[in-house]
């Protein structure tokens, strides 16, 4: 389903090159949970935004449902992520002017054909599914860390996504928020065959998963 | 998605309060200061009816005489060219398609209903009515025929008609205006007060006129007006205008050594000073001091708040930056990001647009209701409309479009963590250095006008506490002229009527007469005697002049410290008394006695038998002069004066109300037909004169208000921007031990550090005014006004830095590390 072959990404400035990741392959079957794991600076966040399609690759080439990703305009980048893909990020990237619900529908507003009134049903319910449905006015100033990754994954999961990419997802939240996501994100895969790709630093979290993937100063060491 | 936009817009607006209202203000204010500054210039400038074709006249306003005559008048003078010039020289002129004349405009007072209004009243030839396209609403102009037959015809306009005629038709009808009864032939629509060529109330034939037609190339004058078949014949009538006068025959006219005059369109900088002058009395002498206007105005009210909204803009959207990041890994592309953000931007300018139309349309509803200037009626044409959209969408797309697109094209992963995201405004923003170059800049300008203002308010405020010397309460002002008067003009004599004023002295209601000639209370210019005035060694200059007569001590209570004023027996040949103020008695006698010494100047000596405490009569807000009174009827002196001839006051008696003098004003008025009367309280004349004064101060003191605003925001939007900046830094500083307090201090200090560059700078342009002596300023007014200014910065400073201040003080210092 996912396929990195031959994988390079290096930043360069005026003065330093840093080689961020070296010569990844990497393969991911449909309804596969993988974590991506490493210590701080190995690259593991920018693999991630590779295989989300966030950021392009210097060398090499990512395919994902056999559609090889090079060079594609950004309308289509941008409908193909809308589609295929959802994201979980570390410290949530919810839109603090905007209440829950709107938050959650957000993906169905760059989604053609949605009226506003399935764009409010597939809202609430994905926010049942992660148990906030009684958080739908609040905005997310209002609630705890634990509730704002839900309302995250509530959004990542709203337009049905094959593929989940969770960056850290409870590296801001205590063990046991972080133990109630991992609940949730466990039932996404079992439960609805999501494809889940997961960074993270806790050992305890990746050994959940099906398969772990380890990187170090940018290359793969298993 | 239009929905959803303007739900997410609005719900931005609503949750960032303060945020939005400096947005929205700092585009409606610029934008309404702008509207109402075009809608004014074009309504000036536009060629409208009656002026329509005055784009193709060419105007010959001014002849300049170079003089030298027996009798004292040499020199050079500008006056305005006669009818008899105008037709033996100027019409002749193969060049212009139509030469055509009016006068400038005489007053005449009309009473209805015994009501008294004060009429404008102008002469023109025929021709006058081919050049200019006047909207008639009855009848007819005069033409050739009235003109050469000296015919009693009058056109009105639409203003007169209704208040003598009410809804009656005009035409065929008789007016006495001035000397004269007129018949109406013609009644056009109220002219507006800005066409100054062709505004009146009523239109005379030329040539019904005793003044402006006596056969002489000095006296009254007249505007000459040619008319080009277009623009592109002005270089050929130019040059045929230049040839006629290089080569007037000079002989025929006494004392007369050169002539000279110019030809030039109505621009819109001729008009611009034409106003300035009919309003406040100045002249803005130079087309360099309009130029610098027009740069002042672009540089404080389009480029500054242009600026200042951009550094708003960019920091409201980059605080933004991880919902961008967002909203592009769910499916959002560039160019629907781009339709967002533009959207936003839009709308906030559509606000403020509205927000400034609305407060332009009410500043117009209130200006044209109040009558501030009378007879001038703003009307936004669609000229001053299309330029304000062009503006409107210019401040729309510096300030909002640009960063939005740039911001849409940002890279996700930057958006999301924020990385440096400024840089994708390299292009649009100043870098840091010409940032504060350009705050200096604003603080330093903001200094010198604050400064300027504070100098203006302390002058007043100490001239005010120097006493005032005279009382101006049921004292009333007599002044005469003659209508349409024979003997005025260049060389002329005067044009009042000893019996008119005997009338007026005569009558019950007055308890004490007297007359008084230059430098009379509350009236412009000034009459200085032209040379030294001497006592022994003694000598003093540019000492003030009055002429005055028994009584008036009496009638203004001044207040007399030694000796006595001019009695009935003091007229007399051998004897030429002299009263002195306090200061002229402290300069030349210092502690003697100057009762019964003589003095000297313009060659006669004055005995000194008295001496006044002050008499400010430019009013309290004016310095003291050295200033001497001498008695009527003594007019053999050198003097330079300003001011006219001669104004009679009267004390009424107790209990006389406003109604009492203007019946008698009235029956003085049938009495003296031919005469222009005016009664009017010296309070009344007091207020007149003030307005004068305060008028241009008050506009100014709004502009620069302005200009502050602008600085305000301008401070505001940096500020913000610099912190949003900076977030890192902050939270650094927190995480090794800085509180909440010292952030605050710290954001605020670096402002005032800032601001004081700026005004150290603005103190050694400031300080050039009293050093090179450009204007004289007392160093104590000085001192105050720039200690002031500097306060009144400060304070602006401080509370400026008061909400990004407390900002940045929030800063957590976790998430500022994390974020960055």
């Amino acid at each position: 389903m996912i396929t990195l072959e031959k994988l390079d990404k290096v930043y360069q400035t005026d003065e330093i090159e840093t080689v961020a990741l070296n010569n990844i392959n990497l393969s991911i079957d449909r309804g596969e949970f993988v974590s991506i794991m490493g210590p701080s600076g190995c690259g593991k966040s920018t693999l991630l935004n590779m295989i989300g399609l966030l950021d392009n690759p210097t060398n090499g080439s990512v395919s994902i449902d056999n559609f090889q990703i090079e060079n594609w305009p950004d309308k289509k980048l941008a409908l193909f992520r809308n589609k295929k893909l959802g994201y979980i990020f570390q410290s949530f990237h919810l839109i603090n002017d905007i209440p829950v619900i709107d938050n959650v529908e957000l993906p169905l507003l760059y989604r053609k054909g949605v009226t506003g009134k399935e764009r409010r049903q597939k809202a609430l319910d994905a926010l049942k599914k992660v148990g906030l449905s009684a958080r739908t006015k609040h905005y997310p100033s209002q609630l705890s860390g634990g509730q704002k990754q839900r309302v995250a994954i509530a959004r990542a999961i709203v337009g049905h996504p094959n593929i989940i990419l969770a960056d850290e997802p409870t590296g801001n939240l205590d063990s046991k928020m972080g133990g109630e996501i991992m609940d949730i994100l466990q039932n996404l895969n079992k439960n609805e065959n999501t494809t889940i790709v997961m960074v993270t630093h806790d050992e305890h979290l990746s050994k959940q998963t099906n398969r772990i993937f380890h990187l170090f100063d940018g290359m793969q060491v298993d | 998605m239009f929905k959803n936009n303007l739900k997410i817009t609005l719900s931005i607006l609503k949750r960032k309060k303060i945020y939005s209202f400096i947005t929205i203000f700092g585009i409606a204010v610029p934008l309404m200061f702008l509207m109402i500054i075009i809608s004014t210039a074009s309504h000036i400038a536009a060629f409208k009816s009656p002026q329509s074709r005055f784009d193709r006249v060419l105007v010959f306003e001014l002849i300049k005489f170079s003089l030298q005559r027996d009798y004292g008048m040499s020199g050079t003078m500008y006056v305005r060219p006669t009818y008899d010039f105008i037709d033996k020289y100027i019409k002749p002129m193969k060049t212009p398609d139509k030469i055509g004349m009016v006068t400038a405009g005489d007053y005449y007072n009309l009473y209805i209903n015994e009501q008294k209004t004060k009429l404008k009243g102008v002469y023109t030839d025929d021709v006058f009515w081919e050049i200019a396209d006047f909207n008639f609403i009855e009848g007819k102009p005069f033409n050739k025929i009235h003109i050469d037959n000296s015919q009693l015809v009058a056109v009105i306009d639409r203003y007169t008609k209704d208040l003598i005629f009410g809804s009656q038709n005009a035409v065929g009808k008789t007016v006495k205006f001035f000397r004269n009864q007129y018949k109406i032939i013609g009644v056009v629509e109220n002219v507006d007060i800005s066409r100054q060529r062709t505004h009146a109330n009523f239109y005379l034939p030329i040539t019904t006129s005793l003044e402006y037609t006596k056969k002489d190339i000095f006296g009254s004058g007249c505007i000459c007006l040619m008319l080009a078949g277009s623009k592109s014949q002005f270089s050929q009538i130019i040059s045929e205008f230049r040839h006629l006068i290089t080569n007037f025959e000079l002989g025929s006219y006494d004392g007369l050594t050169k002539i000279d005059g110019d030809l030039e369109s109505d621009s819109f900088n001729k008009l611009l000073q034409g106003l300035f002058e009919n309003l406040f009395s100045i002249r803005l002498k130079q087309e360099g001091v309009i130029h610098a206007a027009y740069i002042v105005i672009f540089f404080f009210f389009i480029l500054l708040p242009a600026i200042n909204l951009l550094y708003i803009h960019i920091s409201r959207i980059n605080e933004r930056s991880s919902e961008i990041g967002v909203r592009k890994s769910f499916g959002g592309n560039n160019l629907t990001l781009s339709k967002q953000f533009i959207f936003e931007n839009m709308t906030i300018t559509v606000f403020s647009g509205i927000l400034g139309l609305v407060l332009t349309f009410l500043f117009f509803w209130v200006f044209n209701k109040s009558s501030v200037i009378p007879g001038l009626h703003i009307v936004m044409n669609t000229k001053s409309i299309l330029l304000i959209l062009a503006l409107w969408i210019f401040f729309g797309v510096v300030t909002g479009f640009l960063p939005a697109y740039r911001m849409s094209r940002m890279k996700i992963i930057d958006a999301l963590n924020q990385h440096d995201s400024f840089h994708y405004f390299n292009f649009l923003i100043w870098k840091a250095k010409r940032l504060k170059m350009l705050l200096i800049v604003e603080f330093t300008i903001t200094f010198i006008a604050l400064a300027a203002i504070c100098t203006f308010m302390y002058h007043f405020k100490n001239n005010n506490g120097y006493p005032l010397g005279f009382d101006f309460e049921n004292i009333y002002q007599v002044s005469v002229s003659q209508y349409d008067n024979e003997g005025s003009g260049f060389f002329g004599g005067g044009g009042y009527n000893e019996d008119v004023f005997e009338w007026v002295k005569l009558n019950s209601l007055v308890e004490i007469y007297g007359e008084w000639s230059w430098n009379e209370p509350y009236h412009e210019g000034y009459t200085q005697v032209n040379g030294k005035v001497t006592y022994g060694d003694q000598v003093l200059e540019k000492v003030h002049l009055t002429q005055t007569g028994p009584n008036m001590d009496k009638i203004f209570k001044l207040n007399l410290i030694a000796g006595s004023w001019f009695m009935e027996s003091d007229d007399r040949p051998d004897y030429n008394p002299l009263i002195i103020n306090k200061t002229v008695k402290q300069k030349l006698f210092k502690d003697k006695k100057a009762i019964g010494e003589t003095i000297q100047f313009c060659e006669n000596y004055f005995t000194v038998i008295g001496v006044v405490d002050s008499y400010k009569y430019h009013g309290e807000f004016s310095r003291p002069v050295d200033i001497m009174f001498y008695m009527n009827g003594f007019n053999n002196l050198n003097i330079n004066s300003w001011s006219r001839a001669r104004t009679d006051y009267f004390r009424a008696r107790h209990g006389t109300t406003l109604g009492d003098i203007n019946n008698m004003a009235r029956s003085v008025s049938l009495a003296f037909p031919d005469y222009g009367i005016e009664i009017t309280p010296l309070a009344a004349e007091r207020a007149k004169y003030f307005r004068k004064i305060w008028i241009p101060i008050v506009m100014v003191a709004i502009v620069f208000s302005f200009i502050l605003l602008i600085v305000l925001f301008g401070l505001f939007g940096v500020l913000w921007y610099n912190i949003s900046l900076r977030k890192m830094e902050i939270g650094l500083r927190r995480a090794v031990g800085a509180d909440t307090g010292k952030i605050f201090t710290q954001i605020v200090l670096e402002m005032l550090v800032w601001a004081s560059i700026g005004m150290i700078i603005g103190l050694f342009i400031f300080a050039q005014v009293p050093l090179l002596k450009l204007i004289s300023l007392d160093i104590q007014n000085f001192t105050s006004s720039v200690l002031t200014a500097g306060l009144v910065i400060y304070l602006l400073v401080g509370f400026c830095s008061l909400i990004p201040g407390l900002q940045a003080a929030k800063i957590k210092p976790a998430l500022a590390l994390h974020e960055e």
